[in-house]
């Protein structure tokens, strides 16, 4: 189990350095010169040299990832051009609103998913099913931003019960908060629900058909006890995997649902990063998306051995 | 949850039930094939002909709403919203396309050969597909247009780069599968290279499945192009966009919100069909995965 | 005159096909079981053996349609809603399945599986239910009894899955226990134990045992009396010393013949010749008719009777000795 354990940390490690190293390429090798980039039209040649020695961009590309890497390693991301401040803070700033804004739509996407799932594939070609299936596709069609937009629409716009947007911050309380996230977190959730609700169904009906759910029928469990202490946990391995590879997505649509409701997160802070052309804070908040989302995977991993106690034994 | 018994008699709901899903299962082909096709002839009819210039603006009919002024109304510059998400059906459709196949090609390419060669160049490939899978296209149409600039080829690229990791797993796994059928073998035996069997053999018995996560990938490609385009990292003004339309109705949700729906329903659709398309594709050319 | 513990009448299944059609898969099947009794249903695979065990289970898939009459305690299992049928499953009737390994829940401690029905139906605490769990595992002869209720099936040999099986159904001390095939899936080497542990705790608690086998030799040790079933349709009935030394059926003495023996009479095992036929293509008559040794022509004309030749034993066949009343 150690083994295992070590072994997925190694390539957890591995993947997030290729993902950095991949990243740092991609700038290097792509026309456009960071400097002048950010210096816009006010470049002097003086003050583009200037820049670029500040940048480290006289460096060799190894050198700068190496001395990049050693920065994240003690916590500095360098300082934002703009504003003037180290990009750390102000990814922990941002982050405190993205990470409870994504916790919270996977939870929500979740209890929508489990039960609508299971529902349809307990009662397998009925009315319910065929609904559920229909309400999925829709689910999976629409894109988040759009729902937001309408949920705006719908309550604040039309009901005026919650503000259009914005973020009061923790320091207004953690309700206020917390409810100037829940729109959001719907818009967010819904497109995974609807991927969710079609992986749960599946990997139910596919245990239901499994010898142990009917000896749990033959100690008398009713169905419905059978289905959720007996199906239910042996079909979360499918599900949690898919919830794993949808991270991606949930990371974009959080970009774009931040940005409807004026939500002061990561993905606002990278857009407006690159309308201001602050390179090195697009650079690194591009960067910290994607270790959450190896590292996301990383824990999906972790869950099967809590899951699945076949895998325990192994080492 | 019923308390039906397993040996209750057989109910007409049930078998109606069934009856109306095997309905549906025909159905979807056909329904996601008209979808489709009715937003792709909107698309090729914009090209020659939209009710009014999509670019012309008429500031003293602003914000008029459906059917006061044109059919589905004007937008905050009095431009005419039918004709905007008729050229906007075009410019979408386009970019999704021109993505998913380029995406599609190299993501074959790349799932044949590591069928072929297995080993060290599988290894090194799946985990570069985890990397790059791991950066959504949003955030790589960012780096892309910071470096050089944004755009109709920013988006293509950004949306195309990610479709690579998605067809490469497909591919990988269903041409490992060919790869180990009996007559494969018998014909790598026989001396044939990888490249001849890749040809001969794997690509002819994986096209379905191909063509199949092509469909859905579509779906998800237009989806792609909506978010970027609503960020202002798609097409630049003043091509008028799906997603473009839904950030500019933002600031008028409480005057005219059909600026906010009509878009948002069209994205929506198109999704819908190609998912529906994708799904009835599947259930006809690749049997295996029926019924999930 | 007191009623049998179970009573089955004029028992039918069909199934249902995918194309709407509906294929008859068990005909005519009628037995009694006294308390405390012990019946082996022989058949090949495909004879609807397993089929009519589900049925006395009450958990016949969905597409499966029982018609007849199966009297548990005198209550017809068939007319009873989910909710009662429930409380019989576990409590009344056991079921032992036929492979250990894909009957357990990989996901659940085997103690908490044998404690569930106890908790869930008898209304016991966890705690106790456990407890208990441990004693079901002692009783069945599990080494470590205590330390192997935490483990989860996969770390358990297919012998020791078996007996988590069957101490899962003898939790409840159900009048009758059932035992689909409980051997076949395991080594030889645990056969005859797992068949001792079955053999000593059903006749301990005076539980009645229908055990359904291909095997003739696991039949002969553990059942006083025997039903032979092909096609879904019963061919001899009676006591398995009765039916082992006298076959009425030319099936029986087919099945006799393919038992292996210590010492082979001419060498070689006899097998019946050809395989039994798909329940869409039956042959004409008798079921058995186109693999039979002993065919006349008019065993294709009819479908034979059920018959009484001796009190205590039945038979389908022709040309069965002695055809009398009922």
């Amino acid at each position: 189990m150690t083994g295992l354990l070590l072994r997925r940390i190694a390539s957890l490690v591995l993947t997030l350095l290729a993902v950095s190293a991949l990243i740092f390429l991609v700038m290097d090798v792509l026309p456009g010169d960071p400097a002048a980039i950010m210096l816009g039209t006010s470049a002097t040649p003086e003050t583009l040299e200037a820049l670029r020695r500040e940048l480290g961009l006289d460096q060799p590309l190894v050198l700068r990832y190496l001395s990049w890497l050693a920065g994240v390693a003690t916590g500095d991301l360098g300082m934002s051009y703009t504003y003037g401040v180290p990009v750390a803070g102000l990814i922990a700033e941002r982050l405190v609103v993205t990470l409870p804004l994504a916790f919270l739509a996977i939870l929500l996407s979740v209890a929508i998913a489990i039960p609508l799932g299971v529902a349809s594939a307990a009662r397998r070609n009925s009315v319910v099913d065929t609904a559920v299936g229909f309400l999925s596709q829709m689910f999976i069609a629409v894109p988040g931003f759009w729902v937001g937009l309408l949920l705006v629409l719908v309550f604040s716009v039309s009901f005026g019960w919650v503000p259009s947007g914005g973020f009061p911050g923790w320091q207004a309380g953690v309700l206020p908060a917390l409810g100037a996230l829940v729109l959001p977190a719907i818009a967010l959730a819904l497109p995974q629900a609807g991927v969710l609700t079609r992986v749960t169904r599946s990997a139910v009906i596919e245990v239901m058909n499994e010898d142990f759910v009917r000896t749990a029928r033959a100690k008398g469990l009713p169905r419905r006890k059978a289905l959720w202490r007996h199906a239910v946990p042996n079909a979360l391995v499918p599900v949690v995997t898919i919830l794993g590879l949808q991270f991606t997505f949930l990371i974009a649509g959080a970009v774009l649902v931040e940005n409807v409701f004026n939500l002061p997160g990561l993905g606002r802070l990278a857009l407006q990063a690159l309308s201001q052309r602050d390179i090195i804070v697009m650079q690194d908040v591009v960067l910290f998306f994607a270790a959450l989302v190896i590292v996301m995977n990383f824990l999906v991993d972790l869950s099967y051995l809590a899951l699945d106690p076949r895998l325990r034994g192994r080492t | 949850m019923s308390a039906v018994a397993p040996s209750a008699p057989p109910r007409r709901g049930r078998t109606f039930a069934a009856a109306l899903r095997r309905g549906l299962a025909h159905g979807k082909l056909w329904t996601g094939g008209l979808v489709i096709g009715f937003i792709g002839a909107i698309a090729l009819l914009s090209l020659v002909w939209t009710p009014l210039p999509p670019a012309k603006l008429q500031i003293v009919q602003k914000l008029k709403p459906p059917l006061a002024q044109g059919l589905l109304g004007t937008d905050h510059l009095g431009r005419d919203v039918a004709s905007m998400l008729m050229v906007g059906a075009w410019n979408s459709l386009s970019i999704a396309v021109l993505a998913v196949v380029m995406g599609a090609l190299a993501g074959t390419l790349l799932g044949v050969a590591v069928a072929a060669r297995r080993g060290w160049f599988e290894a090194i490939m799946m985990r570069a597909n985890d990397v790059i899978f791991a950066v959504p296209p949003i955030l790589s149409a960012m780096m892309l247009g910071a470096l050089l600039g944004t755009g109709r080829p920013t988006a293509i690229i950004a949306i195309a780069v990610f479709m690579v990791p998605v067809f490469a797993r497909v591919t990988a796994s269903a041409a490992l599968q060919v790869w180990s059928r009996d007559y494969v073998q018998a014909a790598r035996g026989a001396g044939k290279g990888g490249i001849r069997i890749t040809i001969d053999h794997v690509l002819p018995n994986i096209a379905n499945q191909i063509i199949v996560q092509a469909t859905i990938q579509l779906g998800l490609a237009i989806l792609t192009e909506a978010g970027l385009s609503f960020l202002g990292l798609g097409m630049a003004p003043p091509a008028p966009t799906w997603g473009r339309m839904l950030a500019d109705a933002q600031t008028y949700l409480g005057r005219a919100p059909w600026l906010a729906i009509l878009p948002g329903l069209a994205i929506a659709l198109t999704v819908l069909g190609f998912n529906m398309l994708g799904d009835g594709l599947r259930d006809l050319l690749d049997p295996r995965e029926r019924g999930r | 005159m007191t009623q049998p513990l179970l009573r089955i009448e004029n028992l039918a299944i069909s199934i249902d096909r995918p194309d709407g059609a509906r294929q008859p898969i068990v005909t005519d099947i009628s037995l009694t079981l006294e308390a405390g009794e012990t019946l082996g249903i022989v058949g090949e695979s495909g004879s609807g053996k397993s089929l009519l065990a589900l049925a006395v289970m009450g958990l016949l898939p969905p597409v499966a349609r029982p018609t007849g009459r199966i009297l548990l305690e005198g209550r017809d299992l068939l007319a009873m809603d989910d909710e009662t049928l429930c409380s019989v499953r576990g409590r009344r009737v056991g079921l032992i399945f036929q492979e250990p390994l894909t009957a357990l829940n990989p996901a659940m401690t085997v103690g908490d599986q044998i404690a569930e029905g106890m908790v869930i139906q008898d209304g016991l605490s966890w705690r106790a239910a456990r407890r208990e769990a441990i004693t079901l595992l002692d009783r069945v002869r599990m080494p470590e009894a205590a330390r192997l209720s935490r483990s989860y099936p996969h770390a358990l040999s297919g012998g020791q899955r078996q007996r988590v099986g069957i101490a899962i159904a003898l939790a409840m001390k159900p009048a009758l226990m059932i035992a689909d095939e409980p051997t076949t899936a395991l080594d030889v080497t645990v056969q005859a134990e797992v068949l001792d542990i079955l053999d000593d705790l059903t006749r301990d608690a005076g539980m009645a045992l229908i055990l359904v086998s291909h095997d003739l030799g696991v039949i002969a040790r553990m059942c006083a009396r025997t039903l032979v079933l092909y096609a879904g349709r019963r061919l001899e009935e009676g006591l398995t010393r009765d039916v082992l030394t006298m076959p009425l059926n030319p099936y029986t003495r087919g099945l006799l013949r393919a038992v292996p023996r210590r010492q082979p009479q001419d060498g070689r095992l006899q097998t019946i010749p050809g395989t039994v036929p798909s329940f869409a293509a039956l042959p004409p008559g008798c079921v058995f008719s186109d693999r039979c040794p002993e065919r006349i022509d008019a065993c294709h004309a009819a479908e034979p009777r059920w018959t009484y030749p001796v009190p205590g034993r039945g038979v389908r066949c022709i040309r069965a000795p002695g055809e009398a009343m009922p």
